[in-house]
């Protein structure tokens, strides 16, 4: 119950999708608690992988890869970004990432 | 796994029971005032909007004579009332059909016609089936003309051809001539100005994925099969839904366009300025909108220097394409005229099987037995090559030129009689998640029938919704996501390279 409170205070203000309304506010302590939250983890150096190839990307073309080329170019099956975390998503959610739109979300939302 | 009830698949579809206003509290986001503003109309609820949304209804029965028939004929026969998947889905009786073109139906009566205006007066305007246009109103438009995916199965039943689309098309044009937008399709047109593409991909995104997808074939098939973008003098331009770039199973079919223009000798483009085919102008009735997502694709077609314009697995991109692009934006006299103007991926696919141009190993399909999801605006709404009925026939002839084992759903389920995925018509958003997954049923209920009778393990279709639509939904069912592809994914698994 402590545990429940203390996470629900680290997390900073999420938008109607559950992605944080202000990417500053990420940090790893914050993916940890997210990740948590959504039901996804504990995150696994495969998890952080994921995280790290989505920020880079994110940083480098201001929009989300399709993932089954952040899956190749880590050498997985194209549903690893699915199995490990339950939705391409929710990787997206707990990467700290800006909402990348609507039809994104969307997208990301069914793989 | 959900907050509501899933639907059971039952062992044959039955008509439902009434549940008055089961399916009321549904309703897509609100879209904020600057993307409202960004499709140039008004940010929020105007001053005195009851009598502009009225003003507006009467602009729109005088310009388009269909909706003004489609109100005015209704004899309330019922054929169409369990027609709609969303009624079956949600056993919500205001989405039959019917039921609910008499919301847009009992104002146009009340404003427009004799009786209306008559009984209006005398304060009992109910007596004609005709209602003041009031907040309940407007609320019950936003829920219900948002649990209609403009497939238009129920204009097939109506005696009177009445299209319940135009006038779910016409209620969302209204309202967000008063302001009240859709968040999910009205944020998305504007990627579409800003970016040029709905999953909003700049130029240099795409270039990356277009790339790596060029490295994906090459090692699978030790072939250079290539993937150009924005390339001046390409015979084609392919004008795809920005999802074949993006999802899976969609760009799966994106790889299977390219092996087929590959192995077929024609160079063709992508447009990082019109890298979208789907046009969700038309989803909100917005012929203005329409024409600008439109014009874009002429733009590029004039810079690039094509000769012809394909279009790639898009359901309503390809009713914008067939029906209307060349009114929108025509005439296309400097493309090629010798072929179809604009052309279908599966026209160009199937032309080439004809011809014997280019070959399949079938056996590479031969852990898959396949049917067929006929998505509601190639069904409906268009055609494909030069035959009646030829937007039925050209895909089925392409699984069965690359699989060994097809076998269609119930005929009540498929061809012009097709039910909708249930995420069309600017509804695939999580918002309708509840509505998504009820749509769904009629389509998962003949799904199950062909799996347990001939033993089917994939659907194909050629639509980026229904593809979405379906591998977000049937997990709800029991199926894995995995079972939805692309019908060119067949063709790229199965097609025999030969050119280097």
């Amino acid at each position: 119950m402590l545990a429940t409170t203390l996470h629900s205070t680290a997390i900073p203000p999420l938008d109607e999708h559950g992605l944080l309304q202000d990417p500053q506010h990420w940090n790893q302590t914050v993916a940890v608690v997210l990740a948590e939250r959504l039901g996804v983890g504990p995150l696994t150096n495969e998890h952080w992988q994921i995280i790290h190839a989505l920020r880079a990307h994110y940083t480098r073309f201001g929009a989300a890869p399709a993932m089954i080329q952040v899956c190749r170019l880590h050498g997985k099956e194209r549903h690893w970004v699915h199995n490990l975390f339950s939705s391409c998503l929710n990787a997206w959610r707990v990467a700290g990432l800006p909402n990348p739109g609507e039809e994104a979300v969307t997208y990301l939302s069914g793989t | 796994m959900a907050d509501f009830e899933i639907p059971t698949i039952k062992e044959y579809p039955v008509i439902p029971h009434l549940q008055p206003g089961v399916s009321a509290h549904l309703k897509p986001f609100v879209a904020k005032a600057d993307f409202q503003k960004s499709l140039s109309f008004p940010g929020e609820l105007v001053e005195n909007w009851e009598q502009k949304a009225v003003d507006k209804l009467g602009e729109l029965t005088g310009k388009y004579r269909s909706l003004r028939v489609f109100l005015d004929s209704c004899v309330k026969c019922g054929a169409c009332t369990d027609k709609c998947h969303y009624y079956l889905g949600t056993t919500d009786p205001k989405n039959m059909p019917v039921a609910r073109q008499d919301l847009l139906r009992q104002v146009y009566r009340r404003y427009y016609t004799f009786a209306g205006k008559f009984f209006g007066k005398l304060g009992i305007p109910g007596f004609v089936g005709a209602k003041e246009m009031n907040k309940e109103v407007l609320d019950d438009w936003y829920s219900y003309y948002h649990q209609c995916s403009q497939c238009r199965r129920c204009s097939v039943y109506c005696p009177y051809g009445i299209d319940t689309a135009e006038i779910s098309m016409a209620a969302r044009e209204i309202m967000d001539s008063v302001g009240v937008g859709q968040k999910y399709c009205n944020e998305i047109i504007g990627k579409v100005f800003k970016v040029g593409n709905n999953l909003g991909l700049p130029q240099p995104a795409l270039e990356d994925t277009l790339l790596g997808l060029e490295e994906d074939v090459k090692a699978a098939t030790g072939f250079n099969v290539k993937f150009p973008l924005d390339q001046k003098g390409a015979e084609v331009l392919l004008v795809t839904p920005s999802a074949d770039f993006f999802a899976e199973p969609h760009v799966d079919g994106l790889m299977g366009y390219a092996k087929v223009f590959h192995e077929a000798g024609v160079s063709w483009t992508v447009s990082s300025y019109a890298s979208e085919a789907a046009n969700f102008g038309m989803f909100i009735g917005s012929y203005e909108n329409m024409r600008k997502v439109s014009l874009r694709i002429r733009e590029a077609a004039l810079e690039l220097g094509v000769k012809r314009i394909v279009f790639g697995e898009c359901g309503h991109a390809w009713r914008v394409a067939y029906s209307f692009l060349n009114t929108l934006a025509g005439p296309f006299d400097f493309l090629d005229q010798n072929y179809p103007i604009p052309q279908h991926i599966c026209e160009f696919t199937y032309d080439l099987i004809q011809k014997g141009a280019i070959k399949f190993d079938k056996t590479a399909n031969d852990h898959r037995v396949m049917t067929y999801h006929d998505s509601c605006n190639v069904a409906r709404a268009s055609r494909m090559g030069n035959t009646p009925g030829g937007q039925f026939k050209i895909p089925r002839a392409i699984i069965q030129a690359t699989c060994n084992h097809f076998y269609d759903m119930p005929p009540d389920t498929i061809g012009e009689a097709t039910y909708c995925c249930g995420g069309g018509g600017g509804l695939l958003t999580d918002d309708l998640i509840e509505l998504r997954v009820k749509g769904a049923l009629p389509r998962m209920e003949a799904l199950k029938q062909v799996v347990e009778n001939h033993g089917v393990t994939h659907m194909a279709a050629i639509c980026a919704i229904c593809k979405s639509q379906f591998t977000k939904v049937i997990p709800y069912y029991g199926f894995t996501m995995d079972q939805i592809v692309s019908v060119h994914q067949l063709v790229s698994d199965a097609i025999v390279l030969t050119r280097q």
